[in-house]
């Protein structure tokens, strides 16, 4: 927690740095919202950090929730920029279903990230300092799954410069604290905690869509080195240490103004290898994204994952957070634009994650309502 | 450097000339000259890009084959492929000949756009001190050909919206102004005014884009929040993932310097501008009416 605490000095000295520039502080897209979701779980999951057991292979929750974001620009001067991004929530469930008792759990979250962006003649600098933690109370057994809270604190800065027009190649390394904080109760979760270095270089090709518009089209390639550090798993006084290596690629089509669409693919394979035996795989995912305008006043949005992970070596034990293998999850959204900065929102989702050595999975579908506030200052 | 030394030219025989007539003949000249520099640079254009998409078509259309006959048809493959090597180098070189004829058609025709803005400012100016008459109408006559001229060569190079406002023009009552000459100021005025008012139209039209686009941004970025900020959609299957840098668009040497709010920002302060702009130049008619009728009685 020191560290955590030391982090967010950090972002505050950096964020107070800039009292000459106070003239230009200014509030933008600011959104409150407030939702309500109904869930339905079911599947004999087990995930090691979720001690508590009911036999129920089926759960239902009600949900509600509230949240509130933002960003504060802080510079905004042709070569430098520096803004605060806030996000805090909160959620609490009812449920119903276990054999035990019906929980309640509540989750609390929020986070800070500022963006400090420095142009020079060679290229940009982009330093981003981020703090996030996340709460939850009275986390249920399985099967429905909750993920656990957490402190974080992560630095990532970016180096990237132009090398032909609409060609930028990028070096980036990123560092990243996760304290899981585990209550006295449940030791289970500091199991979770790590510490993470990411270095990794790639190449951006940039197309710009039809003229006299912001409609455009990107496609990074991009390898990573990880290393992380699980300091309270391993044995014989060694902690578990990650070497991964990471290939990815993400293509935008971004045609907002010219066909009312924007489109997101990306893909990743990685290549872990490790000092436990056990946590050595190959794992690939791939994400897609995509913003469909549905007349004047209404929008879909669409967010897909696909995950797939392959252990070299037998598996005989669950990983601490990383029970699953496979998982898949399709959510969406239909927003309808009510007035000015009032939305409206109808969702819906599935989620279902896995294992293969055991055949143990859990599955959530969900349908949610939302209002979103959108204020002018 | 042309448009700068061109206006300047164009100021200085406005300037010095004895005679007004002088110097309108002088700017008259420089336009009629880069009107035809213009005139052949768009043609120019217009015939390197016919020719590059004739290379390009027959480019296709060969590399379409061979991607269907490449495993069947081994003979017809070995013929192809030093056609299709061919062309690209042909394409290549028409690809670079078209961007180097865009560079030149849009070279001349901003400084021509300089060029009629010097000159229609000096037409303004000689049509004040004009009797209504034959001289007035022949100024006006060639007013507006050239101002149809500007609006054509603007309309080809499409729309490039410029967030600057032109000078106010320099129109006064003196106190030797009949009430008709009075009523003429007004009535460039009122002609300027019109002009003004048109270009809100563009400008309108981008921030309602803008805004939509912005609008719409902020309802996938508040969804994506809102999934965040709980960790919905993370499945405990580790790995964790390395996104890619957030792109930076002016990091790679493409423009897009300005984000969408900055732009949006910029564009309402100039909408505002004309606004004003419009409403002053409209008053200022009206002041010049309101005199003339008090000098006519």
């Amino acid at each position: 927690m020191k560290r955590l605490s030391l982090t967010a000095i950090a972002v505050l000295a950096l964020v107070l740095r800039s009292g000459t520039a106070a003239a230009q502080v200014r509030l933008d897209d600011v959104s409150f919202n407030m939702g309500v979701a109904s869930q339905l779980y079911h599947g004999d999951f087990s995930a090691v950090t979720v001690p508590q057991i009911d036999s129920t292979e089926r759960a239902l929750a009600g949900a509600g929730d509230m949240g509130a974001r933002g960003t504060l620009t802080l510079l905004a001067q042709a070569r430098q920029s520096l803004r605060l991004d806030f996000d805090a929530g909160m959620r609490q469930f009812v449920t119903n279903g276990f054999q035990l008792r019906n929980y309640a759990p509540r989750e609390l979250s929020g986070s800070l990230r500022s963006t400090y962006t420095r142009r020079y003649r060679g290229g940009t600098l982009r330093v981003v300092p981020t703090v996030e933690s996340r709460y939850i109370a009275d986390r249920p057994p399985m099967p429905l799954y909750l993920p656990p809270g957490y402190n974080s604190a992560a630095v990532d800065a970016n180096y990237s410069r132009a090398v032909s027009p609409g060609l930028a190649v990028f070096g980036r390394v990123v560092g990243e604290l996760k304290d899981y904080a585990a209550p006295r109760v449940l030791p289970a979760l500091d199991l979770l905690d790590r510490r993470t270095i990411t270095p990794s270089t790639g190449v951006t090709l940039l197309f710009r869509g039809p003229s006299e518009t912001l409609d455009r089209t990107t496609v990074t390639f991009f390898a990573a080195y990880q290393y992380h550090s699980y300091p309270k798993q391993g044995g014989l006084g060694l902690p578990r240490t990650d070497d991964g290596l990471q290939a990815g690629s993400e293509f935008t089509l971004d045609r907002r103004e010219a066909h009312g669409f924007v489109l997101t693919l990306s893909g990743n394979a990685t290549r872990n290898r490790s000092s436990s035996r056990r946590v050595e795989y190959n794992a690939g995912r791939i994400r897609a994204t995509a913003a469909v305008e549905l007349g004047d006043d209404t929008q879909l949005d669409i967010a897909g994952l696909w995950a797939v992970k392959r252990y070299i070596h037998p598996q005989e034990a669950l990983v601490p957070g990383e029970e699953a293998d496979n998982a898949a999850s399709v959510n969406a959204e239909i927003t309808r634009f009510l007035g000015d900065g009032v939305r409206a929102g109808i969702g819906g989702g599935w989620i279902r994650a896995e294992t293969n050595f055991s055949g143990d999975y859990y599955e959530r579908f969900s349908v949610s309502f939302s209002l979103t506030v959108n204020p002018r200052f | 450097m042309r448009s700068p030394l061109l206006l300047a030219a164009t100021a200085l025989a406005a300037t010095v000339a004895p005679l007004r007539l002088a110097a309108q003949e002088n700017a008259l000249e420089v336009v009629e000259n880069w009107n035809q520099v213009y005139d052949a640079a768009y043609h120019n254009y217009q015939s390197k890009e016919g020719a590059f998409r004739i290379v390009d078509a027959e480019w296709v259309r060969l590399n379409d084959e061979l991607e269907q006959i490449r495993r069947t048809n081994p003979r017809r493959t070995r013929l192809l492929l030093p056609e299709i090597q061919q062309l690209s180098e042909q394409r290549t070189v028409a690809t670079s000949e078209v961007r180097a004829a865009r560079r030149q058609w849009h070279d001349s025709g901003d400084t021509l756009i300089s060029a009629l803005d010097g000159y229609l400012d000096l037409l303004n100016l000689q049509m004040q001190g004009t009797p209504i008459g034959d001289a007035f109408n022949d100024l006006l006559a060639e007013f507006n050909r050239w101002s149809q001229r500007l609006e054509e060569v603007e309309s080809q190079l499409g729309p490039r919206l410029s967030l600057e406002l032109r000078p106010m023009p320099d129109v006064r009552a003196l106190d030797t102004d009949t009430p008709v000459q009075l009523r003429n100021k007004a009535r460039l005025l009122e002609e300027e005014a019109r002009r003004v008012n048109n270009s809100l139209v563009d400008v309108e039209e981008e921030i309602d884009a803008l805004r939509r686009r912005q609008e719409r941004e902020r309802s996938s970025a508040d969804l994506q929040a809102r999934y965040d900020r709980f960790d919905d959609i993370v499945p405990p299957v580790g790995d964790p993932e390395v996104d890619p840098p957030e792109v930076v668009p002016d990091s790679t040497g493409t423009g897009l310097a300005q984000t969408p709010a900055q732009r949006l920002e910029r564009l309402e302060t100039f909408r505002d501008e004309v606004e004003a702009r419009r409403d002053q130049l409209l008053e200022q008619a009206r002041e010049f009416r309101d005199e003339a009728e008090r000098r006519g009685r």
